[in-house]
């Protein structure tokens, strides 16, 4: 048998801190397995995706059945969740979906030896219409398979994948102190995980170099894929694909293995902020990936099961365990010998990026595909002295892999999009600062600011829209107004009341037409040839203009009491 | 002897041009206006006693007390202060409580009768609905003024907080 060569690492890490890696308790041995938990709890939301039950209470399910699904925008499946044993739903919230279990679980993971693979799939000389086809329908096996970041992201896989890649990288660099879930895998099932290499190959036929990159304090993890590869390499119709595979041992540093980093590391080319890989055609999968894509694509089997490191002081049988995804932390530490009289508390997740845990939920919280490691600590395991004033020694910034300045943003009270929140920074303050607890926060408050200014914004627009309408309305019901007015005014209105003014100068006009009426009755008098039929219409007139007189008097009396 | 002529000469007349140039183009009312409103939370609550956010802009620029807005609270008096160089001020809590949380509508639809009443008190155009038909809150537009919840007859609007 002949050994693989280890590629040297093109570029070490810049930055990047040497931890106490608390691995030796679990470190590189196969994974062990716990009795069947009574219940599987499943949470439908993770960072990227948001899941809808497809089951209802009380329905009976079987293993490897679909139960709830998150949809792209276009409604197309882009993740599945699946019963890893089966039983009955007894419980769907918003939040979660709980099965009572009922069968033995089959903990049978076998590693793969390529004996009855058929090489006919391996074919190149495809024609690139069959080769898309063939790309779209392997896409949508992982997609409903529900395979995700098992590195603690949780990024859809199938989302880094096109046809445009020309790297993969295979990432086997587990540089959180803990966890050891992703060694206990590449030695339990190395055949595993080149069978999902081969099969990404068989897809992407054009990508040109594999690297797998494992950190060279992990020997044991590195033999076991060297002598897999070795192995692979004696059957002729693989040679090509294992001539394209490099096994890369990388340096031990925090945080090599962050997906930046790593490729980095690799190929020299670093990314831009928030860059993704995909960009520049690499795509990086975490090793659990990987495999678990090589069982979906080749058997159609989905995400059920994955490899979580238990450990801590507080446990007496640390280890990493092949668990049904939806174990309860509880079910799963008890199974690892869990001291409770220790237990101070316990985290989801590595030993400088995991988050604490609700000490008394622990039993409805369940494992999903993301948790990699849980550890169980007592009071001292992670008792942190207090918090003291910065005192400007710069020693966060050269361990920075982002090649950020931690210190200044702290002094401004800042945050950076590049931070990958790996804590390298906090672990060598000598003030014990939270560095990244204060980044995270000011990044929340100016998110929060954000949103707030654009819903005032958003508010003001409507506000003035809104006013504007209201103007509109108004001046066409003032118009509408207008018109019906001028077409009523050509009769005169009789029943509109006259003003004072109208009614004064109506008396005066009537007392003016009186005197005119005395004075020619008057005249009419000494006039001795006047007629007594002409007097006597003097007279009438004088009396018909003494009654008007009379009349707007009183109408201008009554008007102005009323007044 | 000439060189001090020159310069003085100089001082003076860039000192008249920054004179004339600080009286000619002084910031109108109405950018001040424009600023003091983009501080404004705009809900459009009208509990200042203005008819809006952007009167009340108007009437602080015309130097009404800035401490009169719940929902932008001692935050929001901070800011003012410094953009109008006026002293901090205690909140007139005459004007009722700061809220510290946004809030948004919500209508229990079962017991909506469908009046319209809300969506006309609406400052936003935020609810929508029709004659005899059910109404609803669109919540991303919706400020949380509490202006819909006075004229509802049959009190079927609740104030929730924004999750």
């Amino acid at each position: 048998m002949s050994a693989v060569p280890l590629l040297k690492q093109l570029k070490p890490l810049t930055g990047g801190v040497f931890i106490n890696s608390h691995k030796s308790v679990t470190a590189e041995t196969a994974y062990q397995f716990i009795p069947t938990p009574p219940q599987l709890i499943y949470h439908l939301h993770n960072k990227y995706l948001q899941y809808l039950p497809k089951v209802v209470v009380g329905e009976q399910i079987q293993a490897q059945q679909v139960i709830a699904t998150a949809l792209t925008e276009t409604q197309a499946v882009s993740s599945n969740l699946h019963a890893a044993l089966s039983g009955q739903v007894i419980e769907i919230t918003q939040q979660r979906i709980i099965i009572a279990v009922s069968s033995e679980p089959d903990l049978s993971p076998q590693n793969y030896a390529f004996d009855d693979y058929k090489p006919a799939l391996l074919d190149h000389e495809t024609s690139s219409h069959n080769l898309l086809e063939r790309e779209q329908a392997a896409l949508q096996k992982i997609r409903q398979a529900g395979i995700i970041g098992l590195g603690g992201a949780g990024f859809p896989s199938a989302s880094k994948l096109n046809r445009h890649l020309h790297t993969l990288v295979v990432n086997g660099v587990e540089c959180e102190p803990y966890i050891t879930a992703d060694a206990a895998l590449m030695v339990a099932e190395p055949g595993n995980i080149l069978l999902g290499v081969i099969e990404l190959l068989k897809i992407y036929p054009q990508l040109n170099s594999i690297y797998i990159a494992i950190e060279d304090n992990k020997p044991q993890s590195i033999k076991a894929i060297q002598t897999a590869l070795a192995q692979l390499s004696l059957k002729t119709q693989y040679a090509q694909c294992v001539h394209k595979i490099q096994l890369t041992a990388i340096k031990t540093v925090y945080p090599a293995g962050g997906e930046r980093q790593l490729i980095e590391q690799l190929t020299g080319r670093a990314l831009k902020i928030r860059q993704p890989a995909s960009d520049i055609g690499i795509a990086c999968l975490n090793i659990a990936s990987i495999a678990a894509i090589g069982q979906a694509l080749a058997f159609g089997r989905p995400l059920t099961h994955r490899v979580v490191t238990l450990t801590g002081n507080a446990l007496t049988q640390p280890g990493n365990y092949y668990l049904p995804i939806g174990t309860s932390f509880g079910v799963a530490l008890t199974a690892a010998g869990l001291n409770s009289q220790k237990l101070h508390q316990v985290i989801n997740g590595g030993g400088l990026m995991g988050q604490a845990v609700d000490m008394n939920k622990l039993d409805s919280i369940g494992v999903e595909a993301t948790t990699h490691c849980i550890i169980a600590a007592t009071a001292t395991e992670f008792a942190k002295p207090n918090e003291r004033p910065c005192i400007q020694c710069d020693a966060c910034v050269p361990v920075c892999p982002e090649h950020l300045l931690p210190q200044k943003l702290f002094q401004t009270n800042d945050y950076s999009l590049a931070c990958i929140e790996c804590r390298a920074c906090e672990v060598v303050c000598p003030s014990y600062i939270p560095l990244v607890d204060y980044f995270t926060a000011a990044k929340q408050q100016d998110r929060t600011q954000f949103i707030k200014q654009q819903r005032a914004e958003q508010a003001k627009k409507r506000y003035d829209a809104r006013k504007q309408r209201l103007a509109q309305i108004a001046r066409k019901q003032a118009a509408v107004a207008v018109t019906i007015q001028q077409s009523t005014a050509i009769k005169p209105n009789q029943s509109k009341q006259p003003t004072l003014r109208q009614l004064k100068t109506q008396v005066n006009k009537s007392k003016n037409l009186l005197r005119q009426a005395q004075a020619a009755y008057l005249q009419l008098q000494k006039n001795q040839a006047s007629t007594a039929e002409s007097l006597q219409q003097a007279q009438h007139r004088v009396e018909t203009s003494q009654f008007k007189v009379d009349q707007a008097e009183q109408a201008l009396s009554k008007a102005s009491q009323a007044k | 002897m000439i060189g001090i002529v020159f310069l003085l000469s100089l001082t003076l007349i860039f000192g008249y041009i920054l004179q004339l140039a600080s009286e000619k183009l002084k910031p109108t009312t109405s950018t001040l206006v424009t600023t003091i409103n983009n501080t404004l939370p705009q809900t459009q609550c009208g509990q200042c006693g203005h008819p809006g956010c952007k009167p009340y802009a108007e009437a602080i620029a015309a130097g009404e007390a800035h401490n009169k807005c719940p929902p932008g609270g001692v935050e929001l008096i901070t800011t003012l202060s410094q953009l109008l160089n006026r002293d901090t001020i205690a909140f007139d809590i005459s004007h009722g409580e700061i809220e510290t949380e946004p809030l948004i509508a919500f209508i229990r639809e079962d017991e909506c009768i469908g009046c319209t009443k809300c969506i006309q008190a609406c400052p936003v155009d935020a609810i929508v609905g029709a004659q005899t038909l059910m109404h609803t809150v669109i919540i991303d537009e919706c400020t949380g003024c509490k202006l819909c919840v006075a004229p509802c007859p049959v009190d079927c609007i609740d104030l929730l907080v924004r999750g």
